[in-house]
């Protein structure tokens, strides 16, 4: 009889047609239903606001205003009037000091060069401040004097003007960053 | 025996009495030789030239309405750029009214290397090199030994289709359709456009209009550029995505020298070919929050994805505004 049931169902799917109408005349047990009163349903876009308070925001925000400075974390905001030098150093867009320190491979050699032959040079090692608008080398000048008590030898300084950005030989972000945020960059 | 030069103008050309042709030359009314004559559309080009009106003052230093304020953040140190707003629907300027626009679009330290690497990548990223040539195997010429081995007091050769001989294929040749699609990242468009845009704007070559729009009467579109000194001028004009200028595409439609886009079609080649840059109050807010929301944005981690809220002309869900849709 089984047989007999499974084969009916296939032949009834084959050609398109509503099986569960068939195989209620073998049972007696399913409930009757009207097909043509078909559930519906309503589109509603209200409960997306739950999913939208959890996307992630794309832009960075301002930082509120605390009562005091610096925060618990040492973060101080720029100063609101112009600093009185030749130059301006502005916050990145995190709203923090644009200094880092970089580890420049100056080495070059072409492809395949026997090991021998290869020249160890050391990768230089500096601290580099973006963001410049101004006269770039009173800012190297100015930073040599901030650098020169922590320094074994005389401090070295770069400028690159069309890119406008200052090297400083050695590793002194936090010493800069004071300097920075003294004159109320 | 004094030759005298009789100047008509016939569609812009001059015919010399003794039946030369010459090229019609803009001259100033001081220039002109006393034994030329001047007759027709020449004689009121050049005696009656039609004056520019100059701003009374800079707008910086003068007291006029501010009609558009920045809507983002100005850091220190600079301060807004100010420019006068011009009315095209009025054939004379009136300097009136004042707009401010964001410092960092249009008074950036412009950095030529950018723009030139720009100006490059626009060139050439489109571009696909249909050079093809021919392997020894693709040539389809004999595959016998031309000559045996040995005993002929010739080179040994094993086929006419190798690289040595005249017709025979190239070995190291260009091979097919090769694409030089190349990505620039976000810093070096973004610094492209913006020291395009402050090159114009400091070299007075932006203008700033608020309706846009010029009148159809015959020839207002040329005396209008004529009273503000740019009729000599390839103008670039910007208008809103949706709409555009009627009458001013128009009178623009058969000039070779002027242009017409909308605002999402704004790039360093086209700012950079022409020699003005007109930019309608419109889309100011549009250009201001998209460039600075690329540089006060996150970090994309992977790449860019759409789960974001806030992001101005993307809408999340939208599939027209993907970013980076593959």
């Amino acid at each position: 009889m089984l047989k007999h049931l499974r084969s009916f169902v296939k032949f009834s799917q084959l050609h398109g047609q509503n099986t569960s109408k068939m195989m209620r005349t073998f049972s007696s047990t399913v409930a009757q239903t009207d097909e043509k009163e078909s559930v519906g349903f309503v589109e509603s876009k209200e409960d997306f606001k739950w999913v939208e308070r959890l996307l992630p925001p794309s832009r960075i925000p301002n930082p509120p205003k605390h009562a005091s400075y610096p925060t618990q974390s040492g973060w101080f905001p720029p100063s609101e009037t112009l600093p009185d030098k030749p130059y301006y150093v502005s916050r990145n867009r995190y709203h923090l000091f644009p200094v880092t320190e970089i580890e420049e491979d100056i080495s070059f050699e072409p492809p395949n060069t026997p090991e021998d032959e290869v020249e160890v040079v050391e990768p230089q090692i500096l601290t580099t401040i973006t963001n410049i608008e101004g006269n770039l080398f009173e800012l190297a000048a100015d930073l040599q004097e901030a650098v020169r008590p922590y320094s074994e030898f005389d401090p070295v300084t770069s400028v690159d003007e069309a890119n406008c950005v200052v090297y400083v030989k050695g590793k002194y972000q936090h010493i800069i960053e004071d300097f920075l945020g003294r004159n109320g960059f | 025996m004094q030759k005298t030069l009789v100047i008509k103008a016939v569609s812009s050309r001059v015919f010399l009495a003794s039946s030369t042709n010459v090229r019609f030359a803009h001259a100033e009314a001081g220039i002109i030789p006393p034994n030329v004559i001047l007759t027709g559309i020449c004689k009121e080009k050049l005696l009656n030239p039609i004056s520019p009106e100059s701003p009374p003052q800079h707008p910086d230093e003068c007291t006029a309405a501010i009609v558009r304020n920045c809507n983002n953040n100005i850091q220190l140190p600079k301060s807004a750029v100010k420019k006068w707003v011009d009315n095209f629907s009025s054939l004379k300027p009136i300097f009136d009214e004042v707009a401010c626009l964001n410092p960092r679009l249009f008074d950036v330290h412009p950095k030529m290397d950018h723009l030139h690497q720009v100006v490059k990548w626009q060139k050439t990223y489109r571009e696909v090199d249909y050079a093809w040539t021919r392997t020894r195997a693709e040539i389809g010429k004999g595959k016998r030994k031309p000559w045996p081995q040995k005993g002929t007091g010739r080179k040994r050769q094993g086929s006419t289709n190798s690289p040595l001989w005249k017709g025979g294929g190239i070995a190291h040749g260009p091979r097919g359709p090769l694409s030089l699609f190349y990505k620039l990242s976000d810093e070096i468009l973004l610094s492209g456009l913006t020291s395009a845009l402050t090159i114009r704007s400091l070299q007075n070559d932006l203008i700033i209009a608020s309706p846009m729009e010029c009148l159809p009467e015959k020839d207002f579109f040329l005396k209008m550029l004529a009273n503000r000194g740019i009729e000599s001028n390839s103008i670039l004009f910007i208008h809103n995505d949706n709409d555009s200028p009627p009458a001013l595409g128009d009178a623009i439609e058969h000039s070779r020298t002027h242009s017409m886009m909308p605002l999402c079609a704004l790039n360093v080649y086209s700012i950079l070919k022409h020699d003005k840059l007109v930019l309608s109050m419109d889309i100011l807010d549009e250009l201001e929050d998209k460039l600075i929301w690329q540089f006060e944005r996150y970090d994309w981690h992977v790449k860019p994805h759409n789960f974001y809220k806030d992001m101005p002309g993307h809408k999340y869900g939208d599939r027209d505004s993907l970013i980076g849709a593959s």
